[in-house]
């Protein structure tokens, strides 16, 4: 595996899902796996669960693996 | 105070930071210590190895905007390298397992929430998710999806119309009462 550096930085592409805040972003073969979640409030919990979302290439589309998680870990 | 060792998948060496912000890389065979980078503010915690251990990502700020880049260190040459620019808080890279691309996260959103109190913004969800083409040959992951459709090819003269007698399907048949 090798690198062109050279003009890298202009070869970035936005994967399309919403803005959100994002956590935990791991990538698997066509698929991305990540969690959202709410923006921080002063005493009060978040508006909304963290949530962990996979990513298909393929089709370009997200779904929802499992709602109000604390964190995950991927298998080999 | 050391924290975080992540072995390369190749088994040749260690990566681990510090409390101070510096990010360490040890190599097995020579046991040489290498300092990858030194980050003047916080620490260095997002390191991660290519999936052939030939590279690592990570990211931290070096600006006065406080904005981190991500940066990625090539053993072959000693060298640190930025990826992404100053101007957008970049964070979290993830490598493709095929070596293709580099994910990341960055915050490039700016439609913000305004305060019921006062007036102020609150940026609360500015995140989106990049990919990062490692080579020139590589294809953009995302290349635009035709919508055209094919129009079926009718006959140029349409048959004359024949009315028949229609029965829904939810029409009560008649029922017979002859054996």
């Amino acid at each position: 595996m090798t690198i062109d550096f050279d003009g890298i930085i202009g070869r970035t592409a936005r994967v399309p899902v919403g803005a959100d805040n994002y956590g935990g972003l791991s990538a698997k073969t066509g698929h991305l796996i990540y969690a959202t979640g709410s923006a921080f409030y002063y005493g009060r919990a978040g508006d909304r669960p963290t949530v962990l979302k996979i990513f298909a290439f393929k089709d370009r589309k997200e779904t929802t693996i499992a709602e109000d998680i604390r964190g995950y870990v991927l298998s080999g | 105070m050391r924290y975080q060792p992540e072995w390369s998948p190749d088994g040749k060496r260690i990566a681990f930071s510090d409390k101070d912000g510096k990010l360490y890389v040890v190599t097995l065979a020579d046991r040489k210590l290498v300092e990858i980078a030194d980050a003047p503010h916080g620490q260095i915690r997002d390191y991660t190895w290519s999936p052939r251990g030939n590279y690592l990502a990570f990211s931290y700020d070096d600006n006065s905007n406080r904005f981190s880049a991500v940066r990625i260190w090539n053993p072959a040459d000693g060298k640190v390298r930025k990826v992404t620019d100053d101007m957008f808080n970049a964070y979290s890279p993830t490598w493709d397992p095929q070596g293709d691309y580099l994910y990341f996260l960055a915050d490039r959103e700016f439609q913000p929430q305004i305060s019921q109190i006062e007036f102020n913004y609150a940026t609360n969800r500015q995140a989106y998710i990049y990919a990062l083409a490692l080579r020139k040959d590589v294809k953009h992951p995302f290349p635009p999806e035709s919508d055209e459709v094919t129009i079926a090819k009718t006959d140029e003269s349409p048959k004359p119309k024949v009315l028949r007698p229609v029965r829904s399907p939810g029409h009560p048949r008649k029922i017979s009462t002859r054996n």
